[in-house]
């Protein structure tokens, strides 16, 4: 009937005939001009028995022929990385059979020797466990339903938490109307600490959730819980917005700042072994009261001809303003005068902590006096002359 | 470019039943929804080129009261405060064209009618809301702060849910 | 949503002229077959033509005052949803709940009858207001749902989309069939597209054309969508009861 009358409607018979033939001709495939005793559709088995035939659905046979072909992929993986090792091994000279992993590792930078910066881009030989992520499992039954009941929008995991955390919001508010309406006053316990966590980044979040999300999803995802953290009642749903903070560690000082020991003269000293930088490598003490006198290798400041070592060396005691107060011994071995005097300048702030107040520690912190600098001689590469040198460019 | 516009060829009906009966697809391997929707067929054709219904004027829903209406309104009164809590709660409006027939059936003159019916609205909701106003001091006195304390019942919120 | 507010208002005035307990669809129930299991075993489901009961699920009442009849402004009124219509009231277009009643007992019926096949049944709504409330509707009656931004070919190219061959949904049900307030959701299209049959609650200014089964009313009220929600649940949870009796009697 529609199409009868949109047949009228669209082309007078007497405007183009032609049209009205080819129309007539689609019209037969219509449901209307299909003959009603039509014996294809009349003798089809019912549901019913058909339900009882059909056990398995075309998803999870694609998926078992799926996953025999990753078990064999995997199989003939592990086949080729055992060999790799064996040869690598004869390479080194070593015995292949107690050849570990740690050696590959060893084997594989000496061979294949790489400047490139970042390590994942480095060549390397990993079992196929390590280098071919693992395959989800099925996420659909025998009969092709997905067990996640958001699957269809492809991030059921982050979705379900974007779900989630709306639930929390409502029963957040939902809890609040309550307090209101009965009067009550907050619980003074009941406190969200979120000062010394934050969110967590989005590679860890992906991580958790085992699916790469989008910029825009991720602020998304720090908008709700922001939002639910803003609640007055928010401390209720603490397990669940702790699950996505992660703690704030602080390292810096994590490590135990050693009490200082009094030696004969009843003075205090601190002695810091292995101070590190570049080759060299000592020991630093630290006494006081004292009188800024300082002691390398027995001799005194000028052990140091230059005037960036000498600097370098000072540095935290000017910094601590500890100059005049405490006296500095130290035995350094190897290296130059820049690694030298690094590793003191190291041994010193590092034997200060025990003689400056938290506020002090703080800013040393911050002015980079704690941290180890574990820069070494980039090694030379071949074909070129230096670690990153290239031999000059000529033309011709 | 030339995405697939299948969806504009007949119905989803129509489609399956041409593959069947040209034996495109097994009978066996129907989709699920076939057999409802040749029992439960929808009552117009779900096809997109349908011809576009008769355009007959749009019927204005009007009633007899919306005369008096626009009378209440344009001499300023109905614009009341409407309890949202309380969806079945009567609307200013209402209440002035029940007193509005109410006072017509007590036979009070045609032109002053409005001001009236108005007055008297206007005169109950005054009277209901010193009422509220004084429940609500008394209430407020008798209540001392260690009643509302009791009855803050903090245990039993935080228990609950 | 300034325009549904006024219509809210609107609520007391039109009160009158519906006919709350209207019977033109429950005709039907009387002319019910008696169900005989001992007689017609043989008989399937489809014979019958309200297997589930859905038909008392709800009355015209029910939709009026969960307000499924406001339609949008005269302006933006699709020229398809004209022979659903009641009238205009000053501006605002009214829907016959008489005719929503009968497509909507279409509609649960035939989800029952997916739902009784083992189909899977996806909710579909791009309205973030109602988002939460239709997951939750979804997961309640262990089906499922997107109320999310479609990206393009999840139904077109799902074997790529998803890395695997994956079942696509039987019957997808669209609280609003709008992206926004001028475009349709791609699904609707591509579930046509795809031979899977839809039902979706049309406003006033949607096209109901590629809909299998339109429903004509109020797509933006939350009141309106949780009534929805509360049927279709009632239906699919018919349907899989009933397929858990189908399916012990099949053990046995």
């Amino acid at each position: 009937m529609a199409l009868c009358f949109s047949v009228k409607h669209l082309f007078p018979i007497s405007k183009c005939y032609v049209k009205n033939i080819i129309l007539n001709n689609v019209c037969k495939y219509t449901s209307k001009n299909v003959p009603t005793t039509n014996h294809a559709l009349d003798n089809m088995t019912d549901w019913e028995t058909l339900s009882k035939k059909k056990k398995i659905s075309k998803a999870m046979k694609a998926y078992l022929e799926r996953a025999k072909e990753h078990d064999e992929f995997m199989k003939k993986q592990e086949f080729e990385y055992k060999i790799g090792k064996r040869h690598l091994a004869n390479m080194m000279g070593e015995d292949p059979e107690t050849f570990t992993q740690k050696d590959v590792d060893r084997a594989i930078e000496y061979l294949f020797p790489s400047g490139i910066y970042d390590p994942a881009a480095r060549p390397l030989m990993k079992p196929p466990e390590e280098v071919f992520p693992a395959r989800k499992a099925a996420e659909f039954d025998e009969a092709g339903r997905p067990h996640h009941f958001l699957f269809y929008t492809g991030k059921p995991n982050f979705f379900k938490l974007l779900h989630d955390g709306a639930e929390h919001i409502q029963q957040a508010y939902n809890f609040e109307d309550k307090v209101i309406r009965k009067k009550a006053v907050p619980d003074p316990n009941g406190e969200l600490n979120i000062d010394n966590s934050i969110w967590l980044t989005k590679e860890q979040l992906e991580q958790v959730l085992v699916e790469s999300i989008t910029d825009l999803e991720y602020d998304n995802f720090k908008l709700l819980m922001e939002r639910l953290i803003s609640l007055p009642y928010a401390y209720r749903h603490k397990e669940f917005i702790e699950k996505y903070r992660k703690p704030l560690v602080t390292q810096r000082f994590a490590l135990e700042i050693p009490k200082p020991s009094y030696d004969d003269e009843g003075r205090a000293f601190v002695t810091t072994y292995e101070c590190l930088r570049k080759k060299a490598r000592g020991d630093v003490t630290i006494r006081v009261p004292g009188t800024g006198k300082i002691t390398i290798n027995g001799k005194d400041l000028t052990y140091f001809e230059d005037v960036q070592p000498r600097e370098q060396v000072m540095f935290p005691l000017f910094f601590t303003n500890m100059q005049d107060r405490v006296d500095v011994e130290c035995n350094i071995e190897g290296g130059g005068p820049s690694g030298q005097s690094g590793a003191i300048r190291w041994g010193i702030a590092w034997g200060l902590r025990s003689f400056v107040d938290k506020d002090m520690l703080e800013k040393m912190q911050v002015a980079g006096l704690l941290t180890r600098d574990h820069r070494r001689r980039e090694r030379k590469k071949p074909g070129q002359p230096g670690a990153r040198k290239k031999p000059t460019w000529k033309r011709r | 470019m030339a995405s697939s516009r299948l969806e504009r060829i007949g119905t989803i009906f129509t489609r399956v039943e041409g593959l069947l009966t040209r034996g495109a697809m097994k009978p066996d391997d129907r989709p699920l929804w076939f057999d409802v929707y040749k029992a439960f067929p929808p009552i117009t054709e779900p096809k997109f080129a349908k011809p576009k219904p008769e355009i007959k004027s749009i019927r204005p829903i009007l009633y007899k009261e919306d005369i008096l209406r626009a009378k209440f309104h344009s001499n300023g009164h109905g614009l009341g405060v409407v309890n949202m809590l309380h969806p079945t709660s009567e609307t200013h409006t209402k209440k002035l064209l029940q007193q509005y027939k109410k006072l017509k059936a007590e036979g009070v003159p045609e032109h002053e009618l409005i001001e009236k019916s108005a007055a008297v609205v206007e005169n109950e909701r005054t009277v209901e809301r010193q009422e509220a106003s004084k429940a609500k001091i008394t209430g407020r006195n008798q209540e001392s702060s260690a009643q509302t304390l009791a009855e803050a019942d903090l245990k039993n919120i935080f228990k609950e849910n | 949503m300034l325009c549904r507010n006024i219509k809210n208002r609107y609520i007391n005035y039109a009160v009158t002229v519906f006919r709350y307990n209207s019977t033109a669809s429950q005709v039907i129930l009387e002319t019910l077959p008696e169900r005989d299991d001992a007689v017609e075993k043989k008989k399937s489901p489809l014979d019958y033509p309200d297997y589930f009961k859905v038909h008392d699920l709800f009355t015209v009442k029910d939709l009026f005052d969960a307000r499924v009849h406001f339609g949008h402004k005269e302006g933006s009124l699709n020229d398809y949803m004209r022979p659903y219509l009641y009238g205009s009231r000053l501006g605002h277009l009214i829907f016959d709940l008489d005719i929503t009643a009968e497509h909507l007992r279409k509609a649960l019926n035939v989800t029952a009858h997916i739902a009784y096949r083992g189909g899977i049944i996806c909710f579909f709504n791009r309205n973030a207001l109602n988002a939460h409330l239709v997951e939750n509707t979804a997961k309640e009656c262990g089906e499922y749902a997107h109320t999310r931004f479609w990206r393009g070919g999840i139904f077109t190219n799902a074997n790529h989309q998803f890395g695997a061959v994956t079942r696509l949904p039987d019957l997808c049900i669209f609280l609003n069939t709008q992206n926004n307030i001028l475009n349709q959701h791609t699904a609707v299209r591509d579930s046509a597209k795809m031979l899977i049959p839809t039902i979706g609650i049309v406003d006033s200014n949607c096209n109901p054309n590629l809909i299998t089964y339109p429903i004509p009313g109020n797509d933006d009220t939350p009141s309106a969508i949780q009534l929805y929600c509360e049927l279709f649940k009632q239906a699919i949870k018919r349907g899989k009861e009933e397929r858990m009796r189908f399916l012990q009697e099949n053990d046995n």
